[in-house]
């Protein structure tokens, strides 16, 4: 216990030393921060109050009101919620996807290991995006997991791909040969060797997996597939695209910008914090 | 084996796979599509409802109540005939028909915007590995990191907003003006490139980031090897040695992910496609979602596939052409 | 008459900077290059061979900082050329065979190719038609069948060939000098014989100065006619070969010849060497080598020896340079 304290204390460290990890982190936790916290606190109400459509920010809508009078900053609060939790489930389950799968081919090889490649290959071939729209209308999406399914369907390919790869070059390098030598068991080598050296590996495709997700999704919504709470950033964008005639009506850009701007920040946490974790992390790269 | 050989038959193995693949997504579909169908024509021509769901599905080629195995026959043989029903909102259409109009343009686009961006990623990821600071690298830096947070499809968006509505630069929809005839003449071509402009910029603005990305990182590498450390000791000017040694090697494993790109680009072709209005098959996608016309988005999915299988094909076919440790035989 | 020097190396130094703290890997380093000669330059390693061997051409690696010295080739400060007269230097007048040499050619250029361009950067007017006929002697020379040779790429040949074809290439140009860094550490024995003896035809031949660097003994006593001895970054033995084999002065370099395989095949004095080598971040104070010397006095503790003659063409830097073996042999 003590031990996996010290190591959580020295990823800190070692993340902390990293100026682009250190800002990725904090906009990664102010976004959670956002989710839970925030939203537990803001009231969300949803009613149509047609008189007060469109405010410009006030200390009662610090962000205004949208074309049907609803207070915008309530909104991206609690979709922000929504948001992030599909980007973890799609994530989570991606992730085990692709582990599962790419594990099994670099560990069993031979035939099953072609196999899987094989069927690895079909899902990275067929365009992502499109499959995507098309799943979520055959199973009919109406809730986060069903949409974290769909999303994770199309994008364990990359992840199986890498974890096949980098445990079969482990499985080739020295020092696990030695490990084999000195007759250590299979499940302690996985365990205590493979595994920790790939924690930056996987860290780094969790968060690549939570981000498309997120983009994903959104794109989703647009295309209206994915419509099951208005308060998500995609459902927001693209309401917004049909509601307020945001091309030739300014009032309505705050309702419009707010959505793209949470996304590119969270996007940019994301894209900051893996790097970071990966310069961090990845002693090929620390040497420098 | 030879190595073209090789390709060839992986392409068609993945081929039958991914036509499988489509297939069985397809049949997942709740319901029978069918049946409505069958109903309204059977009370519309006075004949018996099951001779009307047989007429229905001979159109469509696609028959739910047979056995699955029988529908995939059915499905491959009609494949093998280039026949890849109708669509299901107006039976006049044929698949192929509208593909034939659609992918071209989808086509042109996607090509010409992946060369754009390539080219680009490969100058400024080249140039921001000779030099490791300054101005010119650090806006680099900034502008791949803005556009690596933000979707491509609202860039879309954003340039719908500011040059078609705002501006009125460039037209709502559409591939070419409808006052040009189409042909190998000046108007047409400038209509074609006018109506071309906003989808191309938004694919450059979003997919130069990654080509500047990895070029970077694979020229850092390249400079780090010992032949260019070697041909510095022989006396090569540093402009050879960036073009001759940098540049080309560092290239090579850029062309195995052209491939990738092309997919990435294809795929998001429903939202970018949509966006401008721009009729390929992007739009057409994005449409036959909206109706659920599935065979019809069956076809235009399996198509886009094909054409990334292709694509993986030209890019193997590049790779071996430039990586002389790559015979062809 | 004195032989005349055609490298003369002074007070060089040479950092590299860890992250643990700066190294130096050439540290005052005096050296000449008799003109005509084969000078081997021998060390364990990371003893800084190849870092003396790369000022010589002016390069440094990325994170190198040449801190102080200079480098006389024929009379001019190599260390001051610049620019274009660097570019013309290198290879015209020094060329060089890495110790990567197996990866210093481009992959994606055929050896032809590789010849061509080397020869047209240093004379823009040549034609290719009337110098193919001298890649042809070139390789000729060193065994390899041109016509098949010259079409290949990098990948296509094999380890012995690479390394002739990159002794035919650092001849390109008719070099005065020419470095070779372990040109036969990747080699089986019966292909370091074949090279060895190919450079011992152009040098014959040509006359040509050669700079052997290498750790392999036996290798220097078949093919060099003097020996410089490398610890740590400094030259702690310089010498003809014959003098430095038969009073040998250092203890260091007493020690590296007898351990040598097959060589003096006297089993009482054949003891590896004690100790680990040096770290160059953390040296110890004064003579580097004093921790691992079994004659170490108080005085080796404190003061670093400098390089001073004992002998006729011989130099050692050591305070007590081996009694009754080395300085002690010529009284
Ligand atoms: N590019 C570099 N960056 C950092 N340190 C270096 C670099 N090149 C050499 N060094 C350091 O300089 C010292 C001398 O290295 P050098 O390569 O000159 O030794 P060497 O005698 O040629 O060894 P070897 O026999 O292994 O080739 C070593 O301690 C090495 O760690
Ligand atoms: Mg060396």
């Amino acid at each position: 216990m003590t031990r996996l304290l010290h190591s959580f204390k020295d990823f800190f460290k070692v993340i902390f030393r990293n100026r682009q990890a250190t800002i990725g982190l904090f906009i990664l936790t102010f976004f959670v921060l956002l989710a839970t916290v925030g939203a537990a606190f803001t009231p969300l109400d949803m009613t149509v109050d047609y008189a007060n459509r469109f405010q410009m920010p006030s200390w009662k809508h610090p962000l205004g009101t949208d074309y049907v009078g609803r207070d915008i900053l309530a909104q991206v609060i609690h979709g922000s919620r929504d948001v992030i939790t599909l980007g973890v489930v799609c994530a989570v389950m991606a992730l085990g996807i692709g582990v599962i799968i790419g594990s099994v081919s670099a560990f069993v090889g031979g035939f099953t290991d072609t196999l899987l490649s094989f069927f690895t290959n079909i899902f990275l071939t067929i365009p992502a995006f499109p499959l995507m729209l098309i799943l979520a209308v055959a199973f009919n999406v109406q809730n986060i997991w069903a949409a974290g399914f769909i999303l994770a369907i199309v994008s364990w390919g990359g992840v199986a791909r890498v974890v096949r790869g980098q445990i079969l070059s482990l499985k080739h390098a020295e020092y696990i040969i030695a490990c084999r030598i000195m007759g250590l068991k299979y499940w302690y080598i996985i365990f205590k060797e493979i595994l920790p050296n790939m924690v930056s590996l996987l860290a780094v495709q969790f968060i690549g997996l939570f981000q498309n997700g997120i983009a994903s999704s959104m794109g989703l919504m647009m295309l209206g597939v994915l419509t099951y709470r208005p308060t998500n950033w995609g459902v927001m964008l693209s309401l917004a695209l049909q509601n307020t005639g945001i091309a030739y009506n300014p009032k309505g850009l705050i309702y419009f910008v707010t959505p793209i701007v949470c996304l590119a920040l969270l996007q940019l946490g994301c894209i900051f914090f893996s790097s970071g974790i990966d310069q961090a992390l990845n002693p090929r790269l620390r040497t420098e | 084996m030879n190595y073209f050989l090789r390709k060839l038959g992986t392409s068609l193995l993945n081929l039958i796979a991914v036509v499988v693949t489509i297939f069985i997504v397809l049949h997942m579909m709740p319901g029978d599509i069918i049946e409505p169908m069958a109903r309204e024509e059977a009370s519309r021509l006075g004949i018996t409802y099951e001779e009307a769901y047989e007429r229905v599905a001979d159109r469509y080629n696609y028959n739910p109540q047979e056995p699955i195995y029988q529908q995939l026959v059915r499905y491959v043989k009609g494949l093998l005939r280039g026949d890849l029903g109708t669509s299901m909102l107006n039976p006049k259409n044929t698949v192929v028909s509208i593909l034939s109009v659609a992918l071209p343009w989808t086509i042109f686009v996607v090509s010409i915007s992946l060369i754009i961006s390539f080219i680009l990623g490969m100058q400024l990821g080249a140039l921001m590995a000779i030099r490791k600071r300054g101005i010119i690298n650090n806006s680099i830096t900034f502008y791949v990191t803005i556009v690596s947070a933000i979707p491509s499809y609202i860039i879309a968006i954003i340039l719908s907003i500011i040059f078609v509505y705002q501006l009125r630069l460039f037209p709502k929809s559409g591939v070419y003006s409808i006052d040009v005839t189409p042909g190998f003449n000046m108007p047409f071509i400038l209509s074609v490139l006018h109506y071309s402009v906003l989808p191309i910029t938004t694919y450059v603005i979003t997919s130069t980031g990654g080509w500047i990305l990895n070029m970077k990182g694979s020229s850092v590498h390249v400079l780090g090897s010992d032949y260019v450390f070697a041909a510095q000791a022989r006396g090569i000017p540093e402009k050879i040695i960036m073009r001759r040694y940098m540049k080309k090697n560092a290239m090579i494993p850029m062309i195995t992910i052209l491939a990738m790109a092309f997919g990435g680009m294809i795929g998001g072709a429903p939202l970018i496609e949509g966006q401008f209005q721009y009729l390929g098959m992007g739009a057409y996608l994005a449409k036959a979602l909206g109706e659920r016309d599935f065979i019809l988005y069956q076809g235009l999915l399996l198509c886009i596939s094909i054409s990334v299988i292709l694509a993986n094909l030209v890019a193997d076919l590049l790779y071996s052409k430039l990586d002389p440790r790559i015979r062809l035989e | 008459m004195t032989p005349k020097n055609i490298i003369e190396v002074r007070d060089l130094t040479v950092e590299f900077k860890k992250p643990k703290g700066s190294l130096l890997a050439v540290n005052h380093v005096d050296f000449d290059l008799r003109e005509g000669s084969v000078t081997a330059l021998v060390g364990e390693s990371g003893s800084g061979k190849t870092t003396l061997a790369f000022t010589m051409l002016n390069i440094v690696n990325t994170t190198g900082k040449i801190l102080s010295g200079s480098v006389n080739y024929n009379g001019t400060d190599v260390l001051k050329l610049k620019g274009e007269q660097l570019r013309r230097y290198r290879w015209k007048e020094i060329s060089m065979i890495f110790q990567s040499a197996q990866s210093s050619l481009n992959p994606l250029m055929t050896i032809q190719q590789h010849f061509w361009e080397t020869y047209l950067v240093h004379e823009p007017e040549a034609d290719e038609k009337k110098v193919i006929p001298r890649f042809f002697r070139l390789l000729e020379d060193v065994m390899l069948d041109p016509d098949r040779v010259l079409k290949l790429y990098p990948h296509e040949l094999s380890g012995g060939m690479k390394q002739r074809v990159m002794i035919a290439f650092s001849m390109l140009l008719s070099p005065r000098v020419i470095i070779l860094d372990e040109p036969t550490t990747a080699l089986d024995v019966i292909t370091q014989d074949y090279i060895f003896s190919i450079l011992d035809k152009i040098h014959n031949e040509t006359g040509i100065s050669m700079l052997l660097l290498t750790h392999d003994i036996g290798v220097v006593a078949k093919v060099a006619d003097r020996i410089a001895v490398m610890y740590a970054g400094r030259i702690v033995e310089v010498g003809d070969i014959f003098t430095v084999f038969r009073h040998t002065a250092h203890p260091y370099a007493k020690a590296l010849i007898t351990t040598a395989p097959s060589l003096l095949d006297t089993d009482k004095d054949k003891e590896p060497i004690k100790g680990s080598p040096p770290d160059l971040i953390d040296l110890p104070p004064g003579c580097a080598f004093h921790p691992r010397c079994p004659y170490a006095t108080e005085v080796c503790r404190e003061k670093c020896p400098a390089l001073t003659m004992i002998g006729e063409d011989h130099y050692v830097a050591c305070h007590n340079s081996l009694p009754g073996k080395g300085a002690a042999a010529y009284e």
